[in-house]
C-alpha cells in the first residue's frame, strides 16, 4: 500500500513538474499571453458588442393567446414595444428563453372584447430569469401603460416568480446560448492554441528529449501539458464566468461542465501537437480545427441541415458540450442526461488522451 | 563490470540504415569515445542506449538493465548531454535546473551544488538568452550531473565551442572520469578522442570499422589517430564501393 502511495506521489510530482514549468514559461510566453489576451478580448466583445449594435430596438413583448381573444385591431396601437402573438405555449416559452434583450410575456385568459367597463384586465407576466427586478418593474409598468392606452381598461399585470429558465435540450438563441457560445469560443482558443503549441515548442527545442531520458515518461508529459493548458484556460474563463455570473443558476454543475469542456478541447489540441513539427503550421492548423470544434455549435440551433444530419450533430462532442454547459443555466436539469453527457465527454477524452499517446509513442520508437 | 554492452543492434529508417549490428562494449569508469563523420549513426546509437528511440533488432543493456524492458531502471542511472542545446531559452538557469530537479524529486541545494561545479552559480538567475554557447554547454553539463548519474552520455560536447571553451568542457569530462563516471563520448575531433578517451570505436555508415585503445588504433594504423581514422574510414569506403 504505501509502495502505490509513494508510486502515485512520485508521479504526481513529476505531473506537477511539468505542469509548472509550462505555467512560469508561460508567462513569458508570447503565444501564450496573446492566446489570452485574445480570449479575454473576445469576451469583452462578446458581452458589450450586441448593446453597442443594437441601438434603440424596442424591448419585446410575447402575448399568449391561446383562445384566440386578440384580433389585429387589438395590436395596431402597440407603438412601445416589438410585440409577438403566440397561439401555443411552447412557442410563448421558446420566445422568452430566446431572447437576449429584456422581454415581457403574456398570457391572455379572458376575452377582451366581453370585459366589463373599468374592471380592471390581469395578465399573468412571464420574465426571462436573468431579468433584473429593475428591469422587470419599467417592462411591467411601461405594457400596463401600452395596453390600457389601447384596450381602455385598466391593466394589471401579474408577476408571482414567473420567470421563464432555459432547458437543457433547448437549442434558443439567447442570452443563456450567447453565454455557452462565449465560454466554448474561449476554450476553444486556448485549447487550440496553448495546447499544441506546448508541444511543438517542446519538440522544436528538443527539450522533449531531455525530459524523455529523465525519469517522466509520455503519459507524465502529456499529463503536465494538459494541465498548464487547464490552469491558463481556467484563468481566462474565470473571467468569462465573471460576465456571464448572474446567469448562472448552479455552479457547481458549470464549472464541472467547464472542466470537461476544457478536456474536450485541450485533448485534440495536445493530438494536433503531437502531429505537428513547427509553430507555422500550428497557425494554419488552429483554423481549420476551429471549423468541427465551433460550426456545428451553430447549426445544432439554426438546424437547418436533414435531421439524419442533425441526429449527428447533436451528438458532436461541442455540441454535446454546449448542452452540459446549459445545464448551470437551467432550473431542474436532469441530471441523468446531464450524467451521460458528461460520460461521452469523458471517454471522448480518453479516447483522444490514448490516439496522443499512441501517436508521440510511435514518433519516439521509429526515431521522429 | 560493464557499463553498457550492445549485441548486433540495429536501426532503420525505412530503406535507410543508420545503424547496422553494432557490437561493442564499454567498461565502468571509462571514457569510451564513439567516433565518426557526420550521419555515422553516432547519435542513433545514444538514442536508443537512453531510451529515446527504439531499435530495430538488436540487444543493449546500459548499467546492467536492458534497453527496451528495463527502460525505467536506467533512467536514474544516466545523464545525457544532447548536440543540440535543448534548454528552455525563457527561463533562468536556476529554472532549468529546478525543473530537472522535481523530476527527479531531489534537494534543492543539489541545484547550487552543480552550479557551482560548472562556475554558474553567479549568472544562475539570468535568463538564458543572455547566456553564450559555452555558458550553455556547461549549464547541460549541470544538468546532466544533476541526480549523480553513473554513466554520461556526452554527443558532440565541444563542437561549436571556442577553443578556450572546449578545453574547459574537456577537463571537466576528464575531472568527471576520475570521479569514477562511465563517458560514452560521441565526437569528430580526433585530438579530443586522443586525449580523453581510454578507448575508441569508429563508426562508419552505421558500422563499427574499428574499436580499440587510441594508442593500439595509431601503432596499426598511423602516427596520430587523425590518419588512423582516415585510413580507416577510406579503407571502408573503397571496400563498400568494391561491394
Amino acid at each position: 500500500m504505501n509502495n502505490k502511495l509513494s508510486k502515485f506521489l512520485q508521479n504526481f510530482r513529476i505531473i506537477l513538474a511539468i505542469a509548472w514549468k509550462d505555467i512560469l514559461d508561460g508567462w513569458k510566453n508570447r503565444v501564450t499571453l496573446t492566446s489570452v489576451i485574445t480570449s479575454l478580448f473576445l469576451v469583452i466583445f462578446y458581452h458589450y458588442m450586441p448593446d453597442l449594435t443594437r441601438g434603440d430596438v424596442l424591448p419585446l413583448m410575447v402575448i399568449f393567446d391561446p383562445f384566440g381573444f386578440v384580433n389585429h385591431e387589438d395590436t395596431v396601437g402597440i407603438s412601445d414595444f416589438n410585440y409577438r402573438v403566440e397561439r401555443s405555449e411552447s412557442a410563448f416559452l421558446h420566445n422568452l428563453r430566446d431572447m437576449e434583450t429584456p422581454v415581457i410575456g403574456l398570457v391572455i385568459e379572458d376575452d377582451l372584447h366581453h370585459l366589463k367597463p373599468n374592471s380592471p384586465l390581469i395578465l399573468q407576466g412571464y420574465f426571462p430569469y436573468w431579468m433584473k427586478s429593475a428591469q422587470i418593474t419599467s417592462i411591467k409598468t411601461s405594457a400596463e401603460m401600452t395596453l390600457e392606452k389601447i384596450w381602455g381598461s385598466p391593466i394589471e399585470i401579474n408577476q408571482d416568480e414567473k420567470f421563464v429558465y432555459p432547458v437543457m435540450d433547448d437549442y434558443a438563441y439567447g442570452k443563456t446560448f450567447l453565454a455557452t457560445a462565449g465560454l466554448l469560443i474561449q476554450l476553444a482558443i486556448m485549447g487550440l492554441s496553448m495546447a499544441p503549441q506546448l508541444i511543438v515548442e517542446e519538440k522544436e527545442s528538443q527539450t522533449l528529449q531531455a525530459v524523455v531520458v529523465s525519469p517522466a515518461n509520455l503519459s507524465h508529459f502529456l499529463l503536465g501539458k494538459t494541465l498548464a493548458v487547464l490552469f491558463y484556460t481556467f484563468l481566462t474563463t474565470a473571467i468569462g464566468l465573471f460576465f456571464v455570473r448572474s446567469l448562472i443558476i448552479h455552479w457547481g454543475l458549470t464549472l464541472a461542465s467547464l472542466l470537461l469542456g476544457m478536456l474536450t478541447i485541450i485533448t485534440p489540441g495536445i493530438l494536433l501537437g503531437a502531429l505537428l513539427e513547427s509553430k507555422q503550421q500550428i497557425h494554419v492548423w488552429i483554423w481549420v480545427m476551429f471549423i468541427p470544434v465551433i460550426l456545428p455549435i451553430f447549426f445544432s440551433v439554426v438546424r437547418i441541415l436533414p435531421d439524419n444530419v442533425m441526429n449527428f450533430i447533436d451528438w458532436w462532442p461541442t455540441v454535446a458540450l454546449s448542452r452540459l454547459l446549459r445545464a448551470g443555466f437551467t432550473l431542474n436539469p436532469p441530471l441523468n442526461t446531464y450524467g451521460s453527457e458528461a460520460i461521452y465527454l469523458l471517454s471522448f477524452c480518453l479516447v483522444f488522451f490514448g490516439i496522443t499517446m499512441w501517436t508521440i509513442r510511435r514518433q519516439m520508437v521509429n526515431g521522429a | 563490470m560493464k557499463a553498457i554492452t550492445t549485441t548486433n543492434l540495429t536501426k532503420k529508417f525505412s530503406d535507410l540504415i543508420a545503424v547496422d549490428e553494432i557490437s561493442f562494449s564499454v567498461n565502468s569508469g571509462e571514457i569510451f569515445g564513439f567516433l565518426g563523420p557526420n550521419g555515422a549513426g553516432k547519435t542513433t546509437t545514444i538514442r536508443m542506449l537512453t531510451g529515446q528511440m527504439h531499435p530495430s533488432s538488436g540487444e543493449a543493456t546500459v548499467a546492467g538493465y536492458d534497453i527496451l524492458t528495463e527502460s525505467v531502471q536506467i533512467k536514474p542511472k544516466i545523464g545525457v548531454i544532447f548536440e543540440h542545446q535543448n534548454l528552455y531559452e525563457r527561463l533562468t538557469a536556476r529554472d532549468n535546473l529546478n525543473f530537472m530537479r522535481q523530476l527527479y524529486g531531489l534537494e534543492r541545494s543539489r541545484v547550487d551544488q552543480v552550479l557551482e561545479l560548472v562556475g554558474l552559480k553567479d549568472r544562475a538567475n539570468e535568463k538564458l538568452k543572455k547566456y553564450s554557447k559555452g555558458m550553455k554547454q556547461r549549464l547541460l553539463i549541470a544538468r546532466a550531473l544533476l541526480h549523480e548519474p553513473e554513466i554520461l552520455f556526452m554527443d558532440e560536447p565541444t563542437v561549436g565551442l571556442d577553443p578556450v571553451i572546449a578545453n574547459e568542457i574537456r577537463n571537466l569530462i576528464s575531472q568527471l572520469s576520475r570521479d569514477g563516471r562511465t563517458i560514452f563520448l560521441t565526437t569528430h575531433y580526433m585530438e579530443e578522442a586522443d586525449r580523453l578517451c581510454d578507448r575508441v570505436a569508429i563508426i562508419y555508415h552505421g558500422r563499427i570499422i574499428a574499436s580499440d585503445t587510441p594508442g593500439k588504433l595509431k601503432e596499426k594504423h598511423g602516427p596520430t589517430l587523425e590518419d588512423a581514422y582516415i585510413k580507416l574510414t577510406e579503407h571502408s569506403m573503397e571496400r563498400s564501393v568494391l561491394r
